[in-house]
């Protein structure tokens, strides 16, 4: 695991991880500690795109564990 | 010596003959060029240029006084200027003048606005087939297109009211999106304009990496003011561009050719900035989406999860029912048995002491006392020999009904 900070992420990038994060919940084998995990990530990301949206990305902590 | 004239009276000839060839005004085809204007009066070079070579043929000074030009604007619906600045092949109605000291000059008296219309068609057509034919008609729309515009650069012109439509419509957008434009201002009319709009685009490219998106903006006007977007060289460098390219030039009706090579091409200003609100738009519609999406599908996963939880619950309570059931039933069977038994065993005991009982009342001394057996004592203690007692000894009998005393008379 490392920490990388989602705003150094564009939008494209930003997308294509919700939506990997999105594949991931969906599969059936997810522990739960996972899910959480993930559901955590998925409202930061989104929380994040929306805050920059708005130029307000500065006021969103956007630390996240992400997997190498 | 041979005759000698005088310089005016030389000019003075020339424009007689002039006078007496051209004493109509005559249409001619030219192109127009270093055009300027003061005081309302237009002065231009007229041009003809060799088709193949491009070389000047012929040129000469033009002028449209001004009474004429307002006559020009009514008459024809066009702004002379832009005429003036428009690189297309124009039908004249010249009348030829001489002066004495100024020389020779063609007085522009009207105009054929269709002719400069249908060269510029038949330019604009050369220019597509020259595009297509070199693969730059398409080759800008590969361009990767972020699916987020936020930093864009902005050719147009800070003063022309599309950069304005545009701007109002991006600040004003009701989700409060922000949005970063870089004005590269220049003309966007005219002959200055292509060479202007290349400037600026090298100045992006340099900077490239700071924007996702190239915007080119114009707002309406003729169709000889949007003729600068159908120059060649201006079309190619932006089908070259490594961004892609959004235009939005004219009103509704206009395609230009930079609308061809570009990536996107939106019908106006405004609407090139509702484009990049409508992509923000979509953006975050997506990911809300997504987002909501991910909630579903782990509501639907601890849902999963909480029913099996339940069905083990269900399968482990029912199991254990039915193991305390049949440990219950069997329980109940030990305790009947049991029960059972003890009963038997009690009855068995209860029999054993009756018969223990009714064997005892029957070796009872009352009982044997009954059957006509005494019981001898003396001096309180049982006699159980005749010896014990001495002739003429008392001693006391005991019978069923009472007791009484007895003297020894003899042993028998």
């Amino acid at each position: 695991m490392s920490k990388k900070k989602l705003e150094n992420y564009n939008y494209d990038e930003l997308m294509t991880l919700m939506q990997k994060n999105l594949g991931r919940i969906r599969e059936s084998d997810v522990p739960l500690a996972e899910l959480t995990e993930l559901i955590a990530q998925s409202k930061k990301i989104y929380e994040l795109a929306t805050a920059k949206l708005q130029g307000l990305e500065d006021q969103v902590n956007t630390i996240v564990e992400e997997k190498d | 010596m041979e005759e000698t004239i005088g310089l005016y009276q030389l000019n003075q000839y020339i424009q007689q003959s002039l006078e007496l060839n051209f004493s109509s005004e005559i249409w001619i085809k030219c192109e127009i060029s270093n055009a300027k204007s003061s005081r309302g009066h237009f002065y231009f070079d007229l041009v003809e240029k060799d088709p193949q070579s491009n070389r000047i043929l012929a040129k000469s000074q033009g002028i449209i006084w001004k009474t004429n030009a307002r006559y020009l604007e009514d008459h024809h619906g066009i702004e002379i200027d832009h005429l003036m600045a428009t690189d297309a092949e124009m039908r004249l109605l010249v009348n030829v003048d001489y002066h004495e000291v100024y020389g020779l000059k063609l007085i522009v008296s009207d105009l054929d606005p269709n002719y400069s219309l249908g060269q510029l068609e038949l330019q604009r057509r050369e220019t597509i087939a020259q595009l297509k034919s070199e693969g730059l008609l398409d080759k800008n729309v590969m361009r990767p297109m972020p699916s987020v515009l936020q930093n864009v650069a902005v050719i147009s012109s800070s003063k022309a009211a599309g950069f304005i439509d545009f701007s109002k419509e991006l600040n004003a957008n009701p989700y409060g999106y922000h949005f970063t434009v870089d004005l590269f201002d220049g003309a966007v009319q005219g002959n200055r304009a292509p060479a202007d709009i290349a400037k600026a685009l090298k100045k992006i490219e340099k900077n490239h990496s700071s924007y996702d998106a190239v915007m080119v903006l114009r707002g309406g006007g003729s169709k000889l003011d949007l003729a600068a977007f159908d120059d060649y060289e201006l079309c190619r460098q932006l089908a070259c561009c490594s961004l892609p390219v959004i235009t939005g030039i004219g009103h509704e009706i206009d395609v230009s050719i930079a609308d061809l090579v570009a990536h996107t091409q939106m019908k106006t200003p405004t609407a090139a900035a509702g484009f990049l609100i409508q992509k923000a738009v979509d953006y975050q519609a997506k990911m809300h989406e997504m987002y909501n999406e991910s909630l579903i599908a782990a509501e639907r996963l601890l849902n999963y999860e909480r029913l099996s939880l339940h069905q083990l619950w269900s399968d482990t309570h029912a199991r254990a029912v039915q193991v305390i059931s049949i440990s219950q039933v069997q329980l109940d069977r030990s305790m009947d048995k049991i029960r059972q038994e003890l009963i038997l065993l009690l009855q068995r005991k209860r029999q054993q002491w009756d018969s223990w009982q009714q064997e005892l009342s029957l070796r009872s001394p009352d009982a044997i006392l009954n059957q006509g057996f005494s019981i001898v004592e003396k001096n309180g203690k049982r006699v159980r020999s005749v010896h014990q007692i001495d002739e003429g000894e008392l001693f006391k009998l005991f019978l069923a009904d009472g007791d009484l005393t007895a003297k020894k008379v003899k042993d028998e």
